[in-house]
């Protein structure tokens, strides 16, 4: 014992249990404050969190600072390079990339969060209930077959042709057509996250603490969202990172085919693909919008495994 | 469609311990899981039965019913204790989640609640442990957190599903010691399943024997060591080590349990039984009093080597 102590003579020694010492419950620890502690540790985390807040943070405030409007026309100045004025050059019309990306990004992020939300909620439903549930599971992945088999675009394509003009008379050109296509995206791209987490469900239902918990009385609902959610995060954390990457790319898709926003409202999908035609002349007008597409996405996914880590009572113990 | 328990019948007094014994697939775990409608229904269905706890029939309960009885009154142990806590949950919550429930006490009073708990099982610096993650602790110690679990509201009646089965020898000893205590400091009955006839011996009052989904003997433990009737509790403690010389070959049982895909109208034991005889392939013996309350399912008797004598 005393050999011990002069080993390591800065090591606290822990009081003997029962003494008045250990009697005296610590300071309670709350959970954020844990998760926040692990998530600091990881570095991948840390740095996505910073780049998709810088990003965040351009999109929302670039605007008012870097003030050149993203349609004004400038023939004189097209196609020009990066200058001090244009920071990432023009475009064949002169108009400020810079500006452009800022404003996309407005919209392009809006619709990537908001749809990956719609999908993530739909999966997630589908696929706890399916997994939970024995007498749904037919049923419900059976539909999710059935969306999975659907081909993707003609139905996007006719989703929107009978559904734009309605919208933009009831809600305006930009919320509804915001609308329609958050919408559109949600409900094409739940069905991964379903399976995934129905997997994961039927996988953790049948873990020795769900019987527990059910033989402590615990109501269906809590069983649920206490006992089995949270054990199935790591998939859905996965799902929602790439969730959003697939859902800017999805509005890229679409507005490439005109069935997105207006041509004069520019998104990054929108851009890239305009894009595309001058990319002999200018590739800058590719790299720009690809740029910030694969930060952005790059960055979510960082962040999601680390929130995952962070959330993990396994690994933030280490 | 598996029979898996016919017919078994047996009664548990206020703070008594039952030992309910038998080989894997024998039907224990069933049965007692039955009496609490924890088994996943459909595919499990419980045909017929009755059970009555404190005048309640439990089978015939409403799901809302069975969960106020579920924790509140009746207890449960599981085998595993590395699967039976949830992982994403401090063992504070798991403890504080039935005492909310069925207590309705306030998060103050459930933490408060929750510390004696783990220190009335035995788990050092309870104060500090309680914000641990199920991880951090050892088998036995998570083991102990379990039982603080089943523990909380005071149940009347302990279901003990094997506890002691998943840990070593030495933990199995400190918590068979636990529940000793904690039996006699609390005054609740005990189920306890286990294939292992030295715990059951050392801590039973009373003991049951399985077989193929029916209760095959039953006996105060000193009566069934002493006197065993039933072929198939004889050759189970025939088959437990030590009791032969020391070169000699452990003593197994040949065969393998039935397959019950219909209830039997024969003994389930004959095909593995030595003292077999036509009566037994018939019909299949009902418990027969022995001796008070010693019963045992056999047509065979140990006493004359012949069949029993049956009025």
């Amino acid at each position: 014992m005393t050999d011990q102590v002069s080993m390591a003579p800065e090591k606290v020694i822990p009081p003997a249990p029962g003494s008045p010492v250990a009697a005296e419950p610590r300071k309670q620890r709350t959970l954020t404050a844990d998760v926040w502690r692990q998530f600091r540790q990881h570095k991948g985390g840390v740095i996505g969190a910073i780049v998709f807040l810088t990003i965040i943070f351009l999109v929302v405030f670039g605007p008012s600072i870097h003030g050149i409007d993203p349609s004004a026309l400038n023939v004189r100045e097209r196609n020009a390079g990066i200058s001090f004025a244009h920071p990432m050059g023009t475009d064949n019309l002169g108009r400020d990339t810079f500006a452009q990306i800022l404003a996309g990004g407005r919209t392009s992020l809006s619709v990537g969060v908001t749809a990956m939300m719609l999908s993530l909620l739909l999966g997630t439903t589908i696929g706890v209930m399916a997994g939970y549930f024995k007498k749904l599971e037919g049923p419900l992945m059976r539909l999710t077959d059935l969306f999975l088999a659907l081909p993707l675009l003609p139905l996007l394509l006719v989703i929107i042709m009978l559904f734009r003009d309605t919208l933009r008379r009831s809600f305006g050109p930009e919320t509804g057509i915001f609308m329609l296509i958050v919408f559109v995206i949600g409900i094409t791209s739940w069905m991964q996250t379903a399976r995934i987490v129905r997997g994961a469900v039927l996988s953790v239902k049948e873990q020795e603490f769900v019987l527990a918990a059910k033989s402590i009385g615990t109501r269906e609902r809590r069983v649920i969202t206490r006992h089995i959610l949270p054990n199935v995060l790591s998939p859905i954390m996965v799902s929602a990172t790439l969730g959003i990457a697939t859902a800017i790319i999805t509005e890229s898709a679409l507005s490439f085919l005109g069935l997105g926003f207006p041509s004069d409202y520019p998104t990054w999908g929108r851009l890239l693909f305009d894009g595309v035609n001058f990319m002999q002349i200018n590739p800058s007008r590719v790299i720009w919008p690809g740029l910030a597409i694969s930060l952005t996405v790059l960055s979510v996914n960082y962040i999601g495994d680390g929130i995952r880590d962070a959330l993990d009572p396994r690994i933030r113990g280490r | 469609m598996v029979h898996a328990v016919n017919g078994i019948s047996f009664h548990l007094d206020e703070g008594e311990l039952l030992a309910v014994v038998g080989e894997s697939g024998s039907g224990k775990s069933v049965a007692m899981m039955s009496l609490m409608q924890l088994l996943p229904m459909p595919p499990a269905e419980i045909a017929s039965g009755r059970v009555n706890f404190q005048g309640q029939d439990l089978v015939k309960l409403k799901a809302s019913q069975i969960r106020q009885v579920r924790g509140s009154r009746i207890g449960f142990v599981f085998q595993d204790p590395m699967t039976s806590l949830n992982p994403v949950f401090t063992v504070g919550y798991q403890i504080m989640e039935p005492l909310r429930e069925h207590m309705g006490l306030s998060k103050k009073q459930a933490r408060k609640r929750a510390i004696e708990l783990l220190e009335l099982v035995g788990i050092p610096a309870a104060g500090q442990r309680i914000d641990d993650y199920p991880h951090q602790f050892s088998g036995g110690m998570r083991q102990r957190v379990v039982i603080a679990i089943a523990l909380a509201c005071d149940p009347k009646v302990l279901i003990a599903d094997e506890p002691t089965t998943a840990l070593d020898v030495t933990v199995q000893a400190q918590i068979l010691e636990l529940i000793k205590e904690l039996r006699q400091k609390l005054g609740m009955a005990i189920i306890w399943i286990t294939h292992d006839l030295g715990v059951a011996a050392g801590i039973a009052d009373r003991i049951v024997v399985m077989y193929g989904g029916q209760i095959v003997e039953h006996a105060a433990v000193d009566e069934l060591f002493d006197d065993p009737q039933h072929p198939y509790t004889r050759a189970l403690l025939d088959s437990l080590p030590g009791r032969h010389e020391a070169h000699e070959k452990l003593r197994s049982i040949a065969g393998q349990p039935p397959l019950l895909l219909k209830q039997p109208d024969f003994c389930p034991f004959s095909a593995r039984c030595k003292h077999v005889f036509d009566k037994c392939l018939r019909q299949n013996p009902p418990l027969i009093t022995v001796d008070g309350d010693h019963r045992a399912a056999c047509w065979w008797d140990p006493e004359t080597g012949g069949p029993r004598d049956v009025a």
